[in-house]
């Protein structure tokens, strides 16, 4: 007979006020194998968990209950109370009184009734409870990081400096991501390129850095302190140990191509460098529009290189790396504003999208800083922004709100305001978000030193009419409409999801919404964890952020690595299937269905079983179900303890 | 019988999506039927046939599985042995004359717990709609 | 979806029902002779019913009663469709909006058709939501190939502008044939016809007549759009405006004459139905295009194409 203890937790009136307390213990206390049956206020409190640890002093208590809330919340925390008492952590259940009964029941018969089931089903699966020791298992101190943006960068840095190794992968020829691309940020209006680019340099030169530009993560296996990672790094076709920037290359190739750095407002070469600052310096080339590539001709670039490091036979390279943790940095992508067809952006040369507003403002732009209009290179006299395109806007764009945009908006208007002292500035938005340190007086700056028009509304149209933009909206405080000739048009267009997000989480295995942006583990208390322990987020590729936020989360994802990586060892649940050998046939069904390859063929007394890898398996329980000789088992979810539980329910009639 | 036919609902969510989805449901105070009886599993894989067979038997008028969404399983395929066991299973009972309405398997994730009280409060209102407790089980069998 | 994938399931028959429009019976009839014209030569068969009525959208348009009023209607109507067995083509922005976006509200609204099913039941009728309607311009955008093999006299050189219409626009969301923002499928049925397209910034937006309805009748609202959009047409000096609505073409045909009339503007620009085009484009006698009962002269436009109009 097991002594087991009933621990139901009142949760302030959270629980006690939809379930009769005084019912379950009474029902608790007439169960065989219950010892004692208590409550408490708050049982997650010291003063509760101290009454578990007294209870299982005085009963000699072998195995706890608690009534409480979700296992999902509180249990690691009771089964730290287990351990503090002396007790083997693993004896312990959660009935889900709380976000399974008192928070979703329509009435208090219903739920008491359900809460006196579900304790009566843990009682019976704790009894059937074995003490479980944790697995210790060695940690690889490496950490990968995914993405060289600003978020990137930080978590590489910081983790660097903390003594661990890191490789940074990087699928674009140089670090910096959309943050080297802006002119300026907000709302101090520092030059973004002149914060970032010593972060970019001093990643490049850090000893504990292994970077890998031009490269992408092609798999990845293992689990947390063991993951092996396989990343590809993209032939660049120059040589980077020989290459030392000199950028001669760049001035004979005669290729033009859009550049994705200056978001097409110019062109680049086929051999190129994305920007003058890019880290590596080195270029690279690309393949799709090289001349020789396509034609077998020219090598112009190989002529001329000093270095001799042009090598046009570089192969895709697969390199393998073991990390203990990993951190995702990956970004986004802005909305593509051609989904607004009104607003005749990708038709009219003079409606722009924000980033390229950016790169027409930035002093290394195309324009060399100087605010010209693309269809004319005529300095616009009247300008308008618009928010929101793609953001706030299910029926064409996603329902939620990008965060940056407002301020961006705001940041822009400033910058017009500086370039261009004379010009008429107009900004229609629905809401003006400015929550942020210094961000609110910022917009009211724009608004009232720097004379820029807010207007509420949203712009149903864009007519172009004499070489003029008509943006047609309504005034949603003077409640008519409106109409605003302008030279240019700014969409800000806001953030999306990567295209291949989701793809990376199922490789990765962690969770994603329907956006494609990354689930953290708990919205609150857990903001930079992943489903996956070891695999930690930073950055817009978890959701819309700002650079502070961002820097912020890669900084927090970097503390979580080092806390990891700082021990020798890292305990994991023991919760993993374990194989019988006197029922195992050795048919191996186990083996095909796992899809962790952590069932072995082994021998026992002179025949074939499986055998389960304690460090591999995750403990789903694929192979249990799958056996046909009932010599596979799930620890704490055997088919002992799950049969215990159903039939546990219906044992006893219960009035309802 | 005089007394109101009261369908009892056995529950089988995994731990990453439907449980947490159900939590969430709570989190939200998302009011649905109290019928299910919810336990905990890691994975829907995890289900063996028998725990559907033990729940008829016992006296469960419907079992409820609850897994991830294809290609968002937390152990990545768990999901997918369920759907297949599942649907072999349900044509077997189906044969032998459970009623099919009896059996769901649902995906929920995580981030849907209005989704989870939807589907379980479909779910109950069609095993209410059978109007009678499961004539497999034990009890009924017995009588 | 890219129009070119949207316009090839459009189901193309060998019959249509015809559903006719109230304004173009009673206003433009060419609307729907050349119609008829132009779906003859192409070998299809157009049934229409006596039993038809307005679509319901008068109900609702004129703010007679509340907008689930115009719901029996709508759904007798669909009836007689459905039990013709067709696929139903409309030649009206506002008809095919009504029929479309209403059915679907009833589809999606078990409670409220089966309420509209007892009125209809007391005829005799019932509504069972299997029909599908088609606007003109997808059917003709559909049958684009065999329209074009049909053209024996392009009308080279004619400078052709178009119009939509605020319900093509935006009232089509669930099954334009096109970006309901900025369409460009009319344009191509220009080009088959051999015409030259041009393009003036007021193409896509009001005519103005959605002030000009009964109850809210506020002209000295409504005319400055209508100003708008023709300053704009008149400058590109179109030969022609084509529309795909008869409302549209009441407006634009009609509102000329009246800026004319209170003399503050003149325009000239006929306004012609796309089939009224196409069948002009196929040879077909312009008596038979009903272009007479036009108000906006179209002598010019046809001693251009040197066809007359005897």
């Amino acid at each position: 007979m097991r002594k087991i203890g009933v621990f139901v937790c009142h949760c302030g009136t959270n629980i006690s006020s939809m379930v009769d307390i005084d019912r379950v213990i009474e029902s608790a206390t007439r169960l065989p194998d219950v010892a004692c049956a208590v409550d408490y206020q708050f049982t997650c409190s010291a003063p509760g968990q101290t009454q578990i640890k007294d209870a299982i002093k005085e009963y000699n208590l072998d195995g706890v209950v608690v009534a409480a809330c979700s296992p999902r919340m509180h249990e690691p925390t009771f089964r730290k109370t287990l351990r503090d008492a002396g007790l083997n952590p693993y004896m312990m259940e959660m009935a889900n009184l709380r976000e399974h009964t008192s928070w979703v029941a329509l009435n208090r018969g219903e739920a008491t009734a359900k809460a006196i089931d579900l304790v009566r089903m843990k009682v019976a699966k704790v009894a059937r409870l074995r003490p479980l020791e944790e697995i210790h298992l060695p940690v690889t101190r490496r950490a990968l990081v995914i993405g060289g943006g600003v978020a990137g960068i930080q978590a590489a840095l910081d983790i660097a400096d903390g003594g661990v190794d890191v490789t940074l992968v990087e699928r674009s020829p140089s670090l910096g991501g959309h943050m080297a691309q802006y002119d300026k940020t907000f709302p101090t209006l520092d030059c973004a390129s002149c914060i970032l680019t010593p972060k970019m340099v001093e990643v490049a030169s850090h000893p504990n850095i292994t970077l890998l530009t031009y490269s992408e993560v092609e798999e990845v296996t293992g689990f947390v302190g063991a993951y092996k990672v396989k990343a590809r790094i993209r032939a660049r076709s120059v040589d980077l140990e020989k290459c030392n920037g000199c950028g001669t290359c760049l001035e004979v190739c005669p290729v033009r191509v859009p550049s994705e750095f200056d978001a097409s407002l110019a062109d680049r070469t086929a051999i190129y460098r994305p920007f003058p600052q890019a880290v590596p310096a080195a270029p690279a080339i690309d393949r799709e529009s090289c001349i020789y590539f396509k034609t077998g001709k020219c090598r112009a670039c190989e002529k001329v290189c000093p270095a001799d490091a042009i090598d046009f036979e570089q192969e895709n390279e697969i390199v393998e790396v073991q990390v203990g943790a990993i951190v995702v940095a990956t970004g986004f992508h802005f909305f593509d504003a051609r989904k607004y067809t009104e607003y005749g952006y990708g038709s009219y040369k003079d409606v722009i999208s924000w980033l390229q507003f950016e790169r027409l403002t930035n002093a290394s732009g195309p324009t060399g800083g100087k605010l010209r209009r693309p269809s004319d290179g005529m300095e616009p006299k009247s300008i308008v922004f618009i928010h929101c395109v793609g953001s706030r806007d299910p029926s064409k764009g996603f329902p939620y709100c990008s965060r940056i945009c407002c301020m961006a908006t705001a940041k822009h208007a400033v910058i017009t305001r500086s370039k261009i002292p004379d010009a008429k500035i107009y900004s229609f938005y629905i809401d003006i978000r400015a929550a942020g340190k210094g961000y609110e007086e910022f917009v009211r700056r724009a608004i009232e030193q720097e004379d820029v028009q807010f207007i509420k509304g949203r712009p149903s149209r864009i007519v172009q009419s004499d070489g003029k933009l008509l943006v047609r909206s309504e005034d949603a405080f003077l409640g008519r409409q409106i109409e605003v000739e302008a030279d240019m048009v700014i969409l800000t267009n806001g953030a999306a999801a990567q295209n291949d997000a989701a793809e990376l989480a199922q490789m990765l295995g962690i969770g994603y919404d329907q956006y494609g942006f990354f689930n953290e583990l708990h919205p609150k208390l857990r903001p930079v964890e992943t489903n996956k322990a070891g695999i930690y987020l930073a950055g817009m590729c978890q959701g819309p952020k700002d650079i502070p936020e961002s820097v912020a989360q890669a900084s927090a994802s970097a503390s979580k690595v080092l806390g990891l990586l700082s021990r020798d060892q890292i305990a994991r649940e023991p919760i993993i299937a374990e194989v019988d050998p006197g029922r195992c046939t050795g048919c191996m069904d186990c083996m095909e269905v796992c899809f962790f390859t952590a069932v072995e063929e082994d021998e026992f007394m002179e025949r074939k079983i499986a055998k389960v890898l304690p460090g591999v398996c995750q403990g789903c329980g694929a192979c249990v179900a799958q056996c046909s000789d009932g010599a596979m088992e799930l620890r704490a979810f055997s088919d002992e303890q799950i049969h215990a539980e159903i039939t546990a329910l219906f044992a006893v009639e219960v009035a309802r | 019988m005089t007394e109101e036919y009261y369908p009892r609902i056995v529950g089988l969510l995994c731990n990453w999506c439907t449980y947490a989805g159900a939590d969430l449901a709570g989190t939200t105070r998302i009011k649905y039927p109290q019928n299910i009886r919810p336990i905990r599993i890691p994975c829907s894989g995890r289900v063996s046939p028998h725990f559907i067979l033990t729940s008829l038997l016992s006296g469960a008028d419907g079992v409820f599985i609850g897994g991830c969404h294809p290609a968002d399983c937390h152990y990545n395929e768990g999901n997918y042995y369920a759907r297949r066991r599942f649907s072999v299973l349900k044509s077997f009972l189906d044969f032998v004359g459970v009623e099919p309405e009896r059996l769901t398997l649902e995906w929920v994730s995580a981030s849907e717990g209005d989704r989870f009280a939807e589907v379980v409060t479909a779910f109950t209102e069609d095993v209410k709609a059978l109007g009678r407790p499961n004539p497999y089980s034990r009890k009924e069998l017995e009588d | 979806m890219p129009r070119a994938e949207i316009v090839k399931k459009v189901p193309i028959n060998d019959s249509y029902f015809l559903f006719r429009s109230c304004v173009s019976s009673s206003k433009y009839p060419g609307i729907e002779t050349s119609t008829e014209e132009v779906f003859a030569r192409l070998g299809i068969e157009l049934e229409d019913s006596p039993e038809q009525s307005c679509c319901g959208g008068f109900i609702t348009f004129t703010s007679l009663a509340e907008v689930t009023a115009s719901l029996p209607a709508v759904a007798r109507n669909l009836s007689i469709i459905e039990e013709s067995g067709k696929n139903a083509l409309t030649v009206c922005n506002g008809c095919h909006m009504f029929l479309t976006e209403f059915g679907h509200f009833m589809d999606h609204n078990p409670d409220i058709t089966n309420k509209v099913n007892e009125m209809l039941g007391m005829i005799g009728r019932e509504y069972k939501g299997t029909s599908h309607v088609l606007h003109m311009l997808e059917a003709v955008a559909g049958l684009k190939n065999r329209i074009k093999e049909l053209i024996t006299r392009p009308l080279k050189g004619l400078r052709v502008a178009t119009h939509y219409g605020c319900h093509y626009l935006y009232g089509f969301k669930h099954d334009a044939v096109d970006d309901p923002y900025m369409p460009t499928v009319l344009e191509e049925l220009i080009e088959i016809a051999g015409a030259e397209n041009v393009t003036y910034p007021e193409a896509r937006t009001c005519c103005g007549s959605g002030l000009t309805q009964v109850i809210i009748h506020k002209e000295e609202m409504s005319l400055p759009f209508l100003k708008r959009k023709l300053d704009s047409l008149k400058k590109i000096e179109a030969d022609v405006l084509i529309v795909v609505c008869p409302y549209c073409m009441t407006i634009l045909d009609r509102g000329q004459f009246k800026m004319e009339e209170r003399g503050i503007e003149e325009y000239g620009v006929p306004v012609l139905y796309i089939n009224q085009l196409l069948g002009l484009a196929m040879g077909i006698d312009p008596v038979r295009l009903g272009l007479e009962a036009h108000i906006t002269p179209v002598k010019r436009l046809l001693e251009k194409l040197e066809v007359s109009n005897a």
